[in-house]
């Protein structure tokens, strides 16, 4: 045992009679010795604490034993003591009476423990149901630990949750022995037609299997079989539930009824159970009909899952598909270099997005618990100091002290089952609140529900603070000498040290309340720094809309390439009726809108600069028609733009931005050299500014300009101004629309501006919750300083009074209480800052343009905490400056 | 005490039933005196780790049981020191030891008849 270790457990050995001290003292401590002797660190520490808890209450256990009445807490100790030895208790309903009038003597304590409680209880155990909903919980299909995702990796290009191509799904069908079954799954936004107005809806294409690997059945008709997926069957799908509940009014004639989907019609065959759609937020789910086409390996367009079979581990299967890549990389090796699998579980696939920073927050809250607990004990010990007179004078005239434990800890147990029953109800309010500003790709939101285990724990936690601290009068109670404690304006010893305690915790309260409030101003310099974050191109008064094409009435594929027969002509179409808008001052038509990621594929850069790392590297491609760089503004740096001519198959020309140019190029001209993708080679006509495509907060990164029209598809967006405002310019776009096809939806209408402003939700919406907390924080902490300093004021009294009567001035006393409280803060400071420092460090990866030891961000924090705690000590100063020195001195 | 007290032998059914630690920690002693420590080893390995006596649930029953003279504790020998007392069971100890086992023996009986199944099987 440490010194440290034996010196606790000295002292609460002398929670014991003095003659069993003597008699077995030396004994237990050698016991104590030798018990954590044969252990590792870990497990010592765990059994030192254990041995504690056991001393402690088969201390209290030996001493009600000599009590004549009735013990009802026993029921609390007798697990910690290990033996019920004594009669069953039963509790006594006086003892519960006494208790309740004693803690409404004094209303204002009483609620604000139990509010205390009841917020710290409360808050952990909705964070906590939200982290366990989202991270911890399995998936709701049966035996959902077994389920696993399979991607693609390419080591070289940075991609590790890379889709699969179709053929490499087939192969690995056909080649593995490690899953009880596999499936594929694509989901699109697509339109739905038929309707009053063209809807938008998910739609998966999945393999039949899925339904199989998932372990789903159907809520309502059936589910699709193999022979759905034949070339020449009926068209089918089916629904989710919440499909059928909100858009088909969960009508029970929905099976059987007809659903018109890009221009073709198909069969709603039945309808999922709630909450199993997958993917998640899947509306309609048709069966995937491909055929093997082996140009097609290298397109990774699908997604895979599978249920291990049993008696597979993860790392077995993972190495199987390891093993099923390896080979493939030698069979077709212009698809699949560099190209390797694996496997993880489904779970941690879904939500390895948004972990990092659920526990982070789970972190933040676990700060908030401790404060709290701080604040409690802070409040009882208050309480403790108020009472000590009316115990001294029972104790006085010959209460037995071990009563007035009895009773003090009935107290503390009433309190904490208050504070935990309305804590339930801030738990239950907190969550509702969380749901419903979740961010909507927070995953499996809805699968989060007040969790009981956490309840349960941080009602334990408050608990235990609440009967330790809640035996801080019995010390008074314990002492032999009651008289000094009877006399007015008392303070001894005893007063110092529970003084001192008090400081502590409120330095340990200012401290981590430091830490949070340091960490929400980082955030919150984050935020706004990348809400003003230049993106590269002009965002005021753009707008931009979406477009997916449907395949039955505008086919196209990968064959077509580069040309687009049915496609094409929409284009000229469209721009066309654009042109036609008188609104529109400037509009272009181009692959992604400027606030969509885009694609990313392998470029060959054959002749580069000696600073290039990699020969075929994955870039980022963006298609663009010729009016895109001057409607968005984005400065051409070098050479030209696309023109009209630049189509089909006239020579294939890209544009690339300046950090391409950085990374394959260094400072050598990039005009006039060639790159290719797509088995084409294309001459880099010109350079263009870094956009940051991917969001504000995040870095530009380099990208590849291809014309539109030499490159079609199915899926297009229009970006336009207008002379007017945007509202104006938005109708243009849809009158466009109906003018050329009136069956086709735009999709993301949006301005330019809401939709960057939308790319950060989540980074607000983890900043509401880190500044709740931190408000929480603060608040508490300069809860606890004004109780510390109100007991510090009250006791000093007579030291006031002497001083005032010597002619200090009220406002040297103010002054003194304030440098007093200044002094607290100091310290808490101190500790405070380090472990700010090192709480940022997590931080790091959620902070923009703000560094992790940014000093203008902690010293705003500081000044505004210093404030907060003048503020806080500022009405018990006031009251030491107010002291008449006459009642002072003559309390004494 | 009355003096009388200390010459008139107690009824050892008189001190039944015994709570399940006082009982293993006599078992611990019966055959040879042994310390503290020791009583905790045995008594978990007795009960293949279903029974671990802490410190202060292990002193407070050996505390139960000196003040009611069931176990008394060997004299130290020249140099020993106190830490390593050991215990033993009292002429009285073992024979209230007997006593409960008998008296389990007896519950164990009955509990099996009345518990038979109806019908044979």
């Amino acid at each position: 045992m440490s010194s440290s270790q034996l010196r606790l457990a000295r002292l609460f050995l002398r929670l014991y009679p003095k003659r069993f001290r003597d008699r077995y003292g030396a004994e237990i401590l050698a016991f104590l010795g030798q018990e954590l002797e044969q252990r590792g660190p870990l497990a010592r520490l765990g059994r030192y604490l254990v041995s504690l808890l056991n001393l402690i209450s088969n201390a209290l256990l030996l001493r009600w034993e000599s009590l004549p009445e009735s013990r009802p807490f026993l029921i609390l100790m007798t697990p910690l003591a290990g033996d019920l030895e004594l009669p069953m208790p039963r509790m006594l309903m006086s003892d519960l009476k006494y208790a309740l009038r004693s803690l409404f003597k004094r209303p204002m304590g009483t609620i604000l423990i139990v509010v205390t409680i009841a917020l710290g209880v409360g808050i952990n155990t909705a964070m906590f149901s939200v982290v366990h909903g989202v991270l911890l919980q399995p998936l709701p299909f049966s035996q959902a630990e077994r389920l696993v995702q399979v991607s693609q990796t390419d080591v070289a290009n940075q991609v590790f949750y890379g889709g699969v191509s179709y053929p490499d799904y087939l192969d690995y069908v056909e080649r593995q022995s490690a899953f009880e079954s596999l499936a594929a799954y694509q989901s699109r936004i697509r339109t739905r037609t038929g309707g009053e107005f063209p809807e938008l809806i998910q739609v998966s294409d999945v393999t039949p299997s899925l339904f199989n690997t998932l372990g789903v059945y159907p809520e309502r008709g059936r589910l699709l079989a193999a022979a759905d997926a034949e070339p020449n069957s009926a068209n089918v799908g089916v629904i989710s539930y919440r499909y059928w509940q909100n858009q088909l009014g969960g009508d029970a004639s929905s099976v059987g009824s007809l659903l018109t989907i890009d221009g073709e019609t198909l069969e709603i065959v039945g309808v999922l159970p709630d909450g199993r759609a997958f993917p998640a937020g899947s509306q309609v789910i048709r069966p995937m009909r491909r055929e093997l086409d082996p140009d097609l390996r290298g397109v990774h367009d699908i997604g895979v899952i599978a249920r291990l079979a049993s008696g597979t581990s993860l790392q077995q299967a993972d190495a199987q598909i390891r093993a099923i890549m390896q080979d493939l990389e030698q069979e077709y090796p212009e698809h699949n270099e560099g190209r390797g699998g694996v496997v993880r579980p489904l779970l941690q696939n879904t939500v390895r997005q948004v972990d990092d920073m659920l526990w982070l927050l789970m972190g933040a809250v676990t700060l908030i618990l401790i404060i709290t607990c701080a604040n409690i004990a802070n409040l009882l010990a208050a309480r403790a100091e108020s009472r000590r007179r009316e115990i001294a004078i029972r104790c006085a005239i010959g209460a037995s002290p071990w009563r007035l434990v009895k009773q003090f800890l009935t107290e503390s147990v009433v309190l904490a089952l208050m504070g935990g029953a309305v804590g339930i109800g801030v738990a239950a309010v907190a969550l509702a609140v969380l749901k419903s500003i979740a961010p909507a790709d927070l995953p499996r939101m809805d699968e989060v529900s007040l969790n009981g285990v956490v309840l349960v724990f941080g009602f334990g936690v408050t608990l235990l603070t609440g009967i330790l601290f809640g035996l801080l009068p019995s010390r008074v109670a314990v002492r032999q000498q009651h008289a000094e404690d009877i006399k007015d304006g008392a303070r001894g010893s005893e007063g110092a040290a529970a003084g001192g305690t008090r400081r502590v915790l409120v330095i340990v309260q200012i401290a981590l309340a430091f830490v949070l409030v340091s960490g929400t101003t980082l955030l919150t310099r984050s935020l706004i720094k990348a809400e003003s974050m230049d993106p590269g191109y002009n965002a005021e008064g753009l707008v931009s809309a979406g477009i997916s094409l449907p395949q039955s009435k505008y086919p196209w594929s990968w064959r077509d390439y580069p040309h687009g027969p049915a496609v094409m002509p929409f284009y000229e179409e469209l721009y066309q009726a654009l042109a036609r808008q008188a609104p529109l001052s400037q509009f272009a038509l181009a692959m992604q809108g400027p606030a969509d990621p885009a694609w990313t594929s392998q470029i060959d850069v054959p002749n580069q600069g000696p600073h290039a790392p990699i020969a075929q590297q994955e870039e980022y491609i963006r298609l663009i028609g010729p009016g895109y760089l001057p409607t968005t503004g984005v400065p051409l740096l070098v050479g030209r733009n696309f023109t009209a001519q630049d189509r089909g198959d006239a020579p294939a020309v890209v544009i690339v931005n300046e950090s391409f140019v950085r990374k394959f190029f260094g400072d050598a001209p990039a005009v006039g050299e060639t790159l290719s993708f797509w088995s084409r080679e294309r001459e880099i006509i010109g350079v263009v500014k870094d956009v940051r495509f991917q969001g504000l907060d995040r870095e530009p990164a380099p990208a590849v300009y291809g014309p539109l029209l030499q490159n079609p598809g199915n899926g297009i967006s229009i970006v336009a101004r207008s002379q007017g405002n945007t509202e104006s310019a938005l109708r243009a776009l849809r009158t466009a629309l109906v003018e050329v096809d009136p069956d086709i939806a735009l999709r993301q209408v949006s301005t330019v501006n809401d939709l960057l402003h939308g790319q950060l939700s989540a980074r607000r919406f983890n900043l509401s919750l880190f500044g709740v907390f931190a408000g929480l924080a603060a608040a508490l902490a300069f809860i606890g300083v004004y109780g510390v300093m109100t007991y510090a004021v009250n006791s000093r009294r007579f030291e006031f009074g002497v001083r005032l009567s010597f002619g200090a001035t009220a406002r040297d006393l103010l002054t003194e209480t304030l440098s007093r409280a200044a002094k607290l803060f100091v310290i808490g400071l101190t500790f405070g800052i380090p472990v700010s420092l090192l709480a940022a460090g997590f931080l790091s990866s959620e902070l923009v343009a703000v560094g992790v030891y940014d000093p203008v961000s902690y010293l705003i924090v500081a000044v505004l905490m210093i404030l907060g705690v003048l503020l806080a000590s500022l009405i018990p100063a006031r009251k030491a400056a107010a002291s008449d020195p006459l009642t002072a001195l003559r309390a004494e | 005490m009355y003096y009388g007290a200390m010459t008139i032998s107690p009824n050892p059914s008189s001190y039944l039933p015994l709570t399940e630690v006082e009982f293993e920690i006599m078992l611990a002693m019966a055959l040879k005196p042994i310390h503290g420590y020791g009583v905790m080893k045995d008594v978990e390995q007795r009960t293949q780790g279903r029974l671990k006596l802490r410190a202060g649930s292990l002193y407070r029953a050996l505390h139960r049981l000196q003040k009611k003279r069931l176990v008394e504790d060997v004299p130290l020998k020249q140099g020993e020191d106190q830490r390593r007392r050991r215990y033993a069971l009292t002429p009285l100890g073992r024979e209230v030891a007997h006593a409960e086992a008998e008296r389990m023996e007896r519950a164990l009986e009955t509990a099996r008849a009345c518990l038979k199944p109806e019908g044979s099987r």
